[in-house]
């Protein structure tokens, strides 16, 4: 319940001084007991606000129970509220005094006033106390009946409190047929509390059972509903699944006009539900992609940052699933000056996704100017941005290695060692480009101190150390510095190129070789290190040649890196599209811990393997039938055709 | 789409408000969440063990909520952004000390707003039967109005009732409140400039916003120019058109005429909302740049470099920028820099901060149509690539009364209603920078 500052915590300056609260709160006690205070309406205010603003600070004043129950039956709002906020808060540290307050609540419960009403049961099933159980399921089944909505609305959220805290209270009052049939409440807000509640109510089976009735009732009154109704409406929306490709474009077009909805929650809502309709219809659902561009970039920067952020984030998920949609709007995503860090991390993210041959130059560009951004995760970002853009586009992997020599020769730690961990994934990709870095291979061995760069270095030393004449001589230096290297997989990486090195230039390396292994063997600081190079030693002295095949395989890649292929991670995030998964690049399963919550989350995964399952069973059924089921088959197929037609005729105009 | 808790923490971390409504996340959710921001966390959502942890700032004011479901998180940071503006609605402003003095009305807000972490209603209107508690004015402090982005509205003569929108809706006492409604139009421009002033990048996202105190529920009619094309919806711009490139409403527009007469109807809420935002992506004339920035970096001898700059406004001379802005870093060897301002350079001043290597020059009124200039001399080390090294100059400053989209409100129309009733209605107009950078770079 409402409380206190965190313990520990100083009181705010110009706040209350705690030193004289013993004295305050009897103080307090006198006042709440004065009985001239009834008559003074502004005074009781004054002396209760008191107490709620010592409640806020942390300071005990849960001594003046009894009084405060004592005020609440004043008919005056302002000091009701504030007293069914004291009791809330206190009630679970002081059960037994709560009951006193349960006569009073009950009586609000019937009071004339459907505010009064409202509140009194708002606060009545929000006090979590074992001893409230015999008394709620009567109060909240009266308020479910009531005659005002937002005493409807209050009963039916109180449903909820109350399958918390008594779940078989629930079963006997059949407060779910009962919600169900609320659903077509006149009060908007009844009935999208109504969705609320039956979804975790009934989270253990994936929450509200949905129908064609249901939804299409709900469509048709989305206007009625409020911004923040609409968008659990259109939740419920996205989990149906249309009859017929007509329901699906009538509903579409239906809700087309939520894409123009200034609160991004309603567009995301609304996207939500496109992209599930459209799964099955390759084409339309191409064009859903482009209809959301324009709502999507204007949400991106129309509002507070905190907005642009969650938007940004779900373009990103779009542009991975179909880069060609923002390719062309890449401009959009350069960086603002002022954009905060995750803002500025997250464009480069999207411009590395959308760059394509027609883009890539103008984006390469414009990332170069972020290179001496003074933040570092921008700075870094930039540089990989773009080497990640060089592997992609073949015909820029050039010029990208243009760019990172320049960039390290601007003598920033953190930007040299990026743009060389870049260059060794150029090169693995098109060693044709070697030439250019090999030259400028001793400056580099020379300057480059980063564990990760260095890495890069050794590789690209051992993988060229055919081509580059003094090799061995540049290696030399590093062999001499192997007992001071502290990084594990340094130590590792200078035995590997020296295993390396030696089988193509091993009139020179030999000795350097015998030294490196003796060292590396002798010294036990890193157990992996003395491994390896025991393992390379017995290899060698095995059979040399069994060992050049081992040792010397090439480093270079044909196909895509592991992470540029779409993964069944990414279809299961998208499948999670308008939700945290988004944010945090994970679906649910990995964050939510909390097992009510967690429920909810399993559940609808099994509703959807079901489902899933299903439609497989359909088609398996389908493949394997009579001859008369195909011939059905194909009058579908022939009933389709005209529709696609007219698709088509759509997207040529 | 629930919450757990919900906290409002001042800018020192302080707790104002805390209302937990499910129960099932730690009291300490707000030392959780401080202590991750400490560590440079700027992203406004995060997780930790399994509680989420969502939150929107406004003038230094923290709105948290959490929550163990996995919710859509654009419904909570509209619900927080929400919050924020139904809070400054009933308050009038919103710092510390206002949220502090008002804790009570803040409490019965979010009381009311959301029940056991489900959105109820929240709209400063539909909250206003439920609402008792009367706000304790708190004067706007100097702080918090410079943070607003409306600063300059405050100098300019011509909007003297610019403070009115600090203060409370009037609620209960329709009678004697102010019958009054504000409209402006904002352009927030975002520009990237090469030093041959060549535009790189070129965005303006703008909107309406509406404040109203009106009386009553009328309706009203609110016209748009003519000559508007929103491209995409099949139409060209062609000649003397104005084109937006995308355009959202607020949910109380109904927008059946805007197609055919670019007329909006509506039945405003009380208090603050946007009314529409467009956005336009690329620049259309030449006549939508509003300064013009020309460097000119020389070497005076091997260690002494100067810069001169020179800014040009290209908007008519009716028109002036306010507290324009200009802030450059020089590199990072250099152990000085000092300014020269024109002669007879008034209203501006120019300070150099050494921790951070960057110069500011602040011009308070800038004329349109007129050039100013300054020097910058400064101290490099040998070899250093100084055009590199230069940070970009960056541009902050309003110009009052004036839009670069040429957006205009043609009219507002009161709809059916008698003579008699003829409240007060400010048109208001300011173009913003959001980020106008011109880079130093030899433009490559």
């Amino acid at each position: 319940m409402a409380t206190t500052a965190a313990p520990g915590q100083p009181p705010p300056p110009g706040g209350v001084v705690i030193e004289h609260k013993k004295g305050e709160v009897n103080e307090l006690k006198a006042a709440l007991r004065n009985p001239a205070l009834d008559r003074d309406p502004e005074k009781k205010r004054d002396v209760i606000k008191r107490v709620i603003a010592y409640m806020t600070l942390g300071i005990d004043v849960s001594k003046l129970f009894s009084e405060m129950i004592m005020a609440s039956a004043s008919k005056d709002h302002v000091v009701k509220k504030m007293v069914y906020l004291y009791i809330t808060t206190y009630a679970t540290a002081n059960p037994e005094l709560s009951l006193l307050a349960i006569n009073t609540l009950q009586k609000d419960c019937r009071d004339e006033d459907p505010m009064t009403r409202g509140l009194a049961l708002r606060s009545f099933t929000s006090l979590r106390l074992e001893n409230t159980k015999e008394y709620l399921p009567s109060v909240v089944a009266a308020g479910l009946k009531d005659s005002s909505p937002y005493v409807r609305k209050t009963a039916v959220i109180a449903c909820i409190k109350l399958h918390r805290l008594a779940p078989e209270a629930l079963v006997q009052n059949d407060a779910v047929n009962t919600l169900y049939n609320m659903l077509r409440d006149r009060d908007a807000l009844v009935v999208s509390n109504c969705i609320s509640a039956l979804n975790e109510i009934l989270q253990h089976e994936g929450g509200m059972a949905i129908n064609k009735l249901i939804i299409h009732h709900l469509l048709n009154r989305i206007k009625e509903f409020n911004e923040w109704s609409q968008c659990v409406v259109l939740d419920m929306v996205a989990r149906y699944k249309p009859e017929t490709q007509q329901e699906t474009f009538d509903i579409m077009n239906l809700l087309e006009e939520r894409l123009k909805h200034s609160n991004s929650a309603v567009v995301l809502a609304a996207t939500k539900v496109f992209l599930n309709l459209t799964q099955d219809m390759k084409a339309v659902h191409a064009q859903v992609y482009a209809r959301l561009k324009a709502p999507m970039l204007t949400l991106m920067t129309g509002g507070v940052f905190e907005q642009g952020f969650v938007c940004l984030k779900h373009i990103a998920l779009l542009t991975s699933r179909s880069p060609a949609v923002f390719a062309g709007d890449f401009k959009h995503f350069f960086c603002r000056y002022n954009d905060p860090v995750c803002v500025k991390v997250l464009k480069l993210e999207i411009l590395t996704t959308i760059a394509s041959v027609s883009n890539v130059q103008e984006i390469v560009e414009e990332l170069s100017e972020y290179v001496t951004d003074t933040d570092n995760s921008v700075a870094r970002g930039s540089v990989s941005a773009i080497g990640s853009m060089g592997v992609k586009v073949p015909e820029m992997a050039g010029i990208v290695i243009d760019a990172l020599m320049k960039f390290v020769g601007y003598d920033i730690t953190d930007v040299s060692a990026e743009a060389v961990i870049c260059m060794q994934k150029l090169l693995r990709k098109y060693p044709v480009h070697a030439d250019k870095i090999l030259a400028k291979m001793p400056d580099f061995l020379r300057t480059i101190d980063e564990p990760e760069a260095k890495k890069a270095l050794l590789w690209m030393l051992a993988e060229y150390g055919h081509v580059i004449p003094e090799a061995p001589y540049l290696f030399e230096p590093l062999v001499e510095g192997f007992s001071e290297e502290t990084s594990q997989a340094v130590r590792l990486e200078l035995l590997a190129t020296a295993t390396k090195l030696f089988f193509r230039r091993p009139a020179e390396m030999q000795a350097m070789l015998g030294t490196l292994l003796d060292e590396a063997i002798s010294d036990a600081s890193f157990t992996d290190v003395h491994d390896r190079a025991m393992l390379y030693y017995r290899l060698l002295h095995y059979d040399v040649h069994k060992a050049a095949i081992i040792l010397s395989r090439g480093g270079t890649v044909d196909g895509p890196y592991v992470e540029e292929a779409p993964s069944e991670l990414a279809d299961k995030i998208f499948e999670q599209f308008n939700t945290l998964a988004v944010i945090y690049g994970e679906p649910a399963e990995r964050f939510v811990t909390d097992e009510r919550a967690l429920s909810s989350v399993n559940a609808a995964a099994a509703k959807a393997a079901a489902a899933k399952a299903a439609e497989i069973e359909a088609d398996v059924a389908a493949s394997t039938g009579q001859a008369s089921a195909i011939i059905k088959g194909a009058g579908n197929v022939a009933a389709i055709a005209p529709f696609s037609a007219l698709l088509k005729a759509e997207l040529m105009s | 789409m629930t919450i757990s808790q919900l906290f409002v923490l001042a800018p020192n971390g302080h707790t104002i408000v805390h209302k937990d409504y499910r129960g099932d996340v730690s009291k300490d959710a707000p030392e959780i969440f401080l202590r991750k921001v400490v560590d440079k966390l700027d992203a406004p959502i995060f997780t930790v063990d399994g509680v989420n942890y969502v939150c929107v700032r406004k003038n230094g004011i923290t709105f948290l909520a959490t929550t163990v479901y996995n919710v859509p998180p654009a419904f909570i940071i509209e619900l927080l952004t929400q919050l924020t503006k139904v809070c400054k609605d009933y308050i009038g402003v919103l710092n510390e000390e206002s949220l502090r003095k008002n804790f009570t009305l803040v409490y019965e807000l979010v009381d009311e707003i959301l029940d056991f972490g489900w959105p109820q209603s929240a709209s400063t209107a539909e909250l206003q039967p439920f609402i008792f508690n009367k706000a304790a004015e708190v004067s706007a402090s100097k702080e918090t109005v410079s943070r607003t982005g409306l600063s300059a509205l405050k100098a300019a003569p011509k909007t003297m009732s610019s403070k009115a929108v600090h203060k409370p809706i009037s609620m209960k006492n329709e009678g004697t409140g102010k019958n009054e409604i504000f409209v402006d139009v904002i352009d927030r421009i975002s520009a990237t400039f090469d030093s041959s002033g060549r535009v790189r990048t070129f965005a303006i996202d703008g909107s309406i916003q509406m404040k109203s105190y009106l009386t009553g529920e009328p309706t009203l009619h609110l016209a748009l120019n003519n000559e508007l094309v929103i491209a995409g919806m099949g139409q060209r711009a062609g000649y003397g058109m104005i084109e937006l490139d995308n355009v959202n409403f607020h949910e109380c527009v109904n927008v059946d005429q805007f197609e055919a007469d670019r007329m909006l109807t509506l039945q405003p809420p009380h208090g603050e909302f946007v009314l529409m935002n467009f956005h336009i992506g690329s620049m259309r004339s030449e006549s939508q740049i509003p300064f013009r920035i020309s460097p000119m970096l020389s070497a005076l001898s091997e260690y002494k470099q100067e810069l001169r700059l020179q800014i040009r406004a290209e908007f008519p001379d009716k028109f002036h920028g306010a507290n324009v802005k200009v802030v450059f870093t020089v590199p990072k060897s250099s152990t000085g820099a000092t300014v020269e301002l024109a002669p007879g350079a008034k209203q501006q001043t120019w300070e150099y901060d050494d921790a951070t290597k960057s110069v500011t020059w602040l011009i308070r009124k800038f004329p349109g149509g007129s050039t100013q200039a300054v020097s910058c001399k400064f101290v490099v080390k040998s070899e250093t690539n100084v055009a590199k090294e230069m940070g970009p100059v960056s541009l902050a400053f309003e110009i009052p009364m004036y839009n670069i989209s040429q957006l205009q409100v043609q009219h507002l129309k009161i709809v059916e209603r008698n003579k008699s009733y003829n409240p007060h209605r400010w048109v208001r107009c300011l173009t913003h920078a959001e980020s106008y950078v011109c880079r130093m770079g030899a433009g490559s």
